[in-house]
């Protein structure tokens, strides 16, 4: 339901009383008023000389429209001429209503006339007082935040964007307005303000479909190309993840992320990504401002992060928003909700695969709320099938509390955990395993200084803990982790509508554990560490124009190791030449500065193009010689004295290109990255107290072009992305210091997603991915060597595996008919891998055929048999059914 | 098929699977390589030098004509190619290596030189592998022989099972009543190893003699055995590890490894 909203103020009432009822009427009539304004209907309307009255009576008769408008603005009285015979409404209003200097407005079943606005008004305002408007956009439902929301003028490409806690704030000349807010999936709201004072207005928007999950509806027509833009960042709804289903059906963020060009999938049955020729540790994922090491459950074949418990997912490929960085390729920020202030609600949904129930509502109506989120894996049932004490299994649980202390003081606490147990086979002695937890914590308080002036105080903590059992019995394992205690507060000062200034600081106390045995019997072999960071960080959003403007900002960065640790220094063959005990205290340190800058210019309100340049530091490295898709031995070590700090210098240059409901860009990007790693061939991960000498560094660079056309408007909606990216490292000492490709330069990339909602209750989705194979090293050679048949290599990354590509579909159909309705069930029926295609993960000349038709690894050195290449590849065509039920 | 296989087959609901596929390789230039251990058995050692190939299943080429010499700090011996043309050098029969004591193998071979050297040290005792039966096929195999990581010592273990001399299988070809197996216990444990593709189970009867040798393996050594399984027998599975060069301790351009190990023997009848 669209409704206009009268915002109180007495002085306005007094002078606009007329206009005042008439909006106020709509608040309170608006449900009676059924119809759509259809302005293609032909209608025949003849008038000579005639109050403008009477001809907007028989055009509203005719067309079965309704005209709003106020009598103090729109002289109705005057006389016009009209003789249109069959003409379309759309272009009688043109005719009639350019003559008269007055503007249209279709908001829902409503036309709004008003007086045309002269371009440059705002700028001439008579009156140079300015004040300013602020609040909190909200779901009318639940009070959830908004983000990423726009507040417009309406009518003028001038505006904000809410922040990742839905505020926002305006300043603009004493005036009078009409302020437009609209927001994905929901229904825009225009409300008229008299802008006399500083002005408080926290707005609630209705969801435009009773199931946000269903479709993706934007209502951003004529909204600030400068603010929101594909361009700048990209926002992923909820709607957009839902359409993306994983195998099993479940939503994947990952797999949502894959269909963004230059973020490429690395295989089946992975989480792991590559963002514009980064490697996989060169991407932060925050949950709630707290960082997650490891997004994957079970190997990699589900995400982190349970679907039901995310508000929204922000994605950044080039420059990061002031205050975040330490990585070098992407930053993804994920929010989950806050909480149902009003209702208590809960909803979940069962497959074969997996099972989640969320629980919310108010604390204290309208002023606390809680969510708990639990998702949990339920293979057990296929597992079962096979005897033995075989295990897979996952969890992920979300909780938060949002406390609204009072206009200027929010608090919230949140909390996030996430397990996976895989229990492997038994040998004679010993039960394998592995296992991986993430914890994430954050306590955060926005306080308003003024309504221009945001704070946003973090205290958060993460950690992630991998296990790896040699013997289950003995409770005998490996163990590393990587945990940070941080604190971080960051102001935004909206200084006028063109000029946003951002800026903070941040300490971190990190602590690495690179892998121990369990320390209840074993000594520690593999320094653990620590190291203090302290972040001071400033930007500058300014718009010269409605068509130009500058986003610039600078990052400070000290970074400090800190002991107890022993390091050891290596000679030019990497063999150790010394070594020191550091005590407790810093005992190396770095200062670094990120500079990133980036300009846009809009050509017109549907044409835009950035120019973008960014410096980013990364002091975290994982430490993985793996070439599996599947999380494994996850190593994470600091910079320091043997490790130089990873740089990258990225040149962007991008063009946006809005025409009718669809949306173009189109970026191009050159990276170079400092002091990348590799390894020594087959480098000693585990329990190696020289680990550091395992790594050979060197630089990268990465080049692409990124083409995205998207059409998030109407019942048919999707989006077409490709990509051409190719990477290359130039490494000392590996591949004979030749540069070479890495093993995710897949030059082509191309993404289709497809969805089409048929009436009311169903929803079809397709998704289709294609890209180039992986690359490895493919044996040039091979030699025996008692009875191994063992590969010879040469040039690195000298192959590919076969191109990938794979189609999804999906229909879900939901099973009540009426949308009121309290409790609300779907059901979801997906085909992952629809045609079949065998994608390889892996391609290899060890094994022989055995019976059956499988392949083992030969054991008896003596007996003559051929060994065979093989490819494995994982899935099927994999069918499932989930069922989805909300309660509100 | 090995259970964590059965386990991503179960669950991907439908087929995940490993199929045969045709491949080309690149070629490149043949190498020498030599494969050898020493020993501290009384015996004639030998050394097995063959030329590297560039097609998968290709008969290796033995390296015929080259001058060998093994050289222990004390004196040179010169291995004599036997049979000829056969690529395989052999010391006199009561040839016997010490203990700590260092060994240079050179190779000359058209007119270049290849290099190794290695060190002995010591091996502890063992204990008896152990064997099941398989009611399935009334055969026995062998369930364990070692732990695969011990932070105490990296050692190999040959497994030398016959079963030639029982009436019921005399008519059988000799290499299918015979089979030679290798374990190891390394010092580091790597995923790739952990989750490892599925290996071939040979069966044997009762009545089967099985010799059992434990090699000690020097740091060099054991590392070079990790790298050989990391592209041999732990290759393959779903935690590889990026491909690389196998280790060598041959100079020159050389392949293979030669080694010298304390070698401590045991013997058991299948019953």
């Amino acid at each position: 339901m669209v409704q206009l909203v009268k915002i109180d103020s007495s002085t306005m009432i007094k002078r606009r009383v007329l206009y005042s009822v008439f909006l106020l009427s709509i608040i309170f009539h608006s449900e009676i008023i059924s119809q759509e304004v259809d302005l293609s209907k032909k209608i025949s309307v003849v008038a000579k000389n005639k109050p403008l009255k009477s001809v907007l009576d028989e055009i509203s008769a005719k067309g079965n429209i309704y005209f709003s408008y106020s009598n103090q603005q729109i002289n109705d009285i005057q006389n016009v001429t009209v003789v249109a015979r069959k003409q379309s409404i759309k272009s009688i209003f043109s005719n009639l209503f350019s003559k008269l200097g007055i503007d249209f407005l279709i908001v829902e079943k409503q036309v709004i006339l008003k007086p045309t606005v002269e371009k440059n008004e705002i700028a001439t305002e008579i009156n140079p007082q300015k004040y300013t408007i602020s609040g909190y956009l909200k779901d009318s439902e639940t009070n959830e935040v908004l983000i990423g929301a726009t507040v417009q003028l309406d009518g003028k490409l001038l505006g904000t964007v809410s922040n990742a806690y839905g505020f926002y704030s305006l300043t603009l000349p004493a005036g009078n307005y009409l302020l437009k807010y609209s927001y994905i999936g929901y229904k825009s709201q225009t409300i008229s303000i008299e802008l006399l004072k500083d002005l408080k207005v926290s707005q609630k928007l209705p969801l435009d479909e009773t199931d946000l999950d269903m479709v993706i509806i934007t209502d951003r027509e004529n909204v600030d190309i400068l603010e929101i833009n594909p361009l700048k960042r990209i926002f992923l709804q909820k709607a957009m993840i839902s359409k993306t289903p994983n195998i099993g059906g479940e939503p994947s963020v990952v797999k949502t992320l894959n269909s963004i060009p230059g973020i490429s999938q690395h295989g089946d049955g992975s989480v792991l990504f590559y963002v514009r020729g980064g490697n996989k540790d060169q991407n932060l994922i925050i949950v709630d401002e707290a960082p997650i090491y490891n997004p994957s459950h079970m190997l990699g074949f589900f995400s982190s992060v349970a679907p039901d418990a995310i508000n929204s997912i922000t994605v950044n490929k080039g420059n990061f928003p002031v205050q975040y960085g330490g990585r070098l390729s992407s930053f993804i920020d994920i929010r989950t909700k806050d909480g149902n202030m009003n209702n208590f609600s809960f909803y979940g949904n069962f497959s074969p695969f997996t099972a989640s129930l969320s629980i919310e509502g108010p604390i204290v109506k309208e002023k606390s709320s809680y969510i708990a989120t639990y998702r949990k894996s339920t293979l057990n049932w296929l597992f079962n099938q096979q005897p033995g004490d075989l295990q897979m299994d996952f969890y992920d649980f979300h909780v938060k509390f949002n406390f609204k202390l009072n206009r200027k003081n929010r608090l919230f606490f949140s909390f996030y955990s996430g397990s996976d147990f895989i229990e492997s086979f038994k040998t004679g002695y010993n039960t394998f395993a592995m296992s991986w937890q993430n914890f994430a914590s954050t306590i955060r308080w926005n306080h308003l200084y003024s309504e221009r002036f945001f704070s946003n105080l973090t205290i958060y903590t993460s950690k992630y803990d991998y296990f790896l059992y040699s013997s289950i019995e003995d409770d005998q394992y490996w163990n590393s982790y990587i945990g940070n205690l941080s604190l971080k507060n960051d102001f935004t000062f909206y200084i006028n509508p063109k000029n946003t200034l951002r800026f903070g600081f941040e300490f971190n106390s990190h602590f690495f554990n690179p892998g121990n045995q369990n320390d209840e019997f074993f000594e520690e072999v593999v320094s653990t560490s620590g190291a203090l960071q302290a972040v001071l960080f400033i930007g500058n959003e300014l718009k010269f124009s409605d068509k130009l403007s500058l986003n610039y900002s600078l990052r400070g960065l000290n970074w400090n190791n800190t002991g107890p640790a022993i390091i050891y220094y290596y000679n030019d063959h990497y063999q150790v030449k010394d070594s020191t005990h550091f005590p407790e205290g810093t005992f190396h340190s770095y200062f670094n500065v990120e500079p990133q800058i980036e300009m846009l210019y809009a050509f017109n309100k549907s044409s835009s193009f950035k120019l973008g340049y960014n410096h980013h530091i990364q002091y975290l490295n994982l430490l993985s010689s793996s070439v599996s898709p599947f999380t494994t031995l996850d190593v994470w070590i600091p910079a320091g004295p043997n490790i130089k700090p990873q740089k990258s210098d990225q040149y962007i240059i991008g063009f946006h290109k809005k025409a009718s409901e669809f949306v173009f860009t189109a970026e191009a990007y050159y990276k170079k990255m400092y002091n990348q790693i590799d390894y020594a061939n087959h480098a000693n991960m585990l329990l190696n107290p020289l680990i550091e000498g395992e790594l050979r560094f060197g630089n990268a660079y990465s080049y692409g072009l990124e083409l995205f056309l998207n059409k998030q408007k109407g019942n048919f909606t999707g989006w077409l992305g490709y990509s051409y990216i190719r990477t290359f490292r130039k490494i000392l000492d590996v591949n004979n210091n030749e540069a070479y490709p890495v093993a995710y330069d897949k030059p082509h990339y191309i993404t289709l997603n497809l969805s089409y909602k048929s009436g009311v209750r169903w929803l079809f989705s397709m998704n289709w991915i294609y890209s180039s194979g992986i690359r490895f090293s493919s044996p040039t050679g091979f030699y025996y060597y008692h009875g191994y048949n063992v590969p010879i290599y040469s040039e690195k990354n000298n192959s590919r595996l076969p191109d990938y590509h794979r189609m999804d579909v999906s229909a879900s159909f939901r099973l009540n008919k009426e949308t009121r309705n309290k409790f609300k069930h779907h059901i979801i029926f997906s085909l992952y891998n629809l045609y079949g295609r065998e994608n390889p993960i892996s391609v290899n000349f060890t094994k022989i055929e055995a019976d059956q038709g499988s392949f083992v690894i030969p054991s008896d050195i003596i007996s003559e048999r051929e060994i065979v290449p093989t490819a494995i590849h994982l899935f099927g065509i994999v069918p499932s059914l989930t069922y989805r039920f909300k309660f509100k | 098929m090995n259970k964590f296989s059965f386990i991503i087959l179960l669950f991907l609901v439908l087929t995940s699977c490993e199929k045969e596929v045709a491949w080309t390789f690149e070629a490149s230039d043949s190498r020498i390589v030599v494969d050898g251990i020493f020993t501290n058995v009384k015996r004639s050692h030998l050394i097995r030098i063959t030329k590297s190939v560039s097609e998968l299943n290709e008969a290796p080429k033995p390296v015929s004509g080259a001058f060998v010499t093994i050289y222990n700090g004390d004196s040179i011996h010169i291995l004599t190619e036997s049979p000829e043309n056969s690529g395989i050098y052999k010391t006199d029969s009561n040839y016997i290596a010490l203990l700590n004591k260092i060994y240079r193998l050179q190779i000359l071979y058209e007119g270049e030189r290849y290099t190794a050297s290695a060190r002995m040290i010591p091996v502890t005792p063992f204990k008896k592998l152990s064997y099941t039966y398989n009611s399935n096929n009334n055969l026995y195999y062998i369930d364990s022989v070692s732990r695969s990581f011990s932070s105490r010592e990296s050692a190999m273990y040959e497994v030398i099972i016959d079963w030639s001399h029982l009436p019921d299988y005399a008519d059988l070809p000799f290499i299918e009543k015979r089979a030679v197996l290798y374990y190891y216990t390394l010092k580091t444990i790597d995923i790739s190893q952990v989750f490892a593709s599925e290996k071939e189970t040979v069966y044997f009867p009762k009545g089967a003699r099985i010799l059992e040798r434990k090699y000690s393996l020097a740091p060099q050594h054991a590392e070079f055995i990790r790298s050989l399984l990391s592209e041999t027998e732990w290759r393959g599975g779903f935690f590889d590890v990026t491909q690389a060069n196998v280790h060598t301790n041959i100079s020159n351009g050389g392949l293979g490894y030669f080694g010298a190990s304390t070698v401590i023997i045991d013997t058991l009848l299948v019953q």
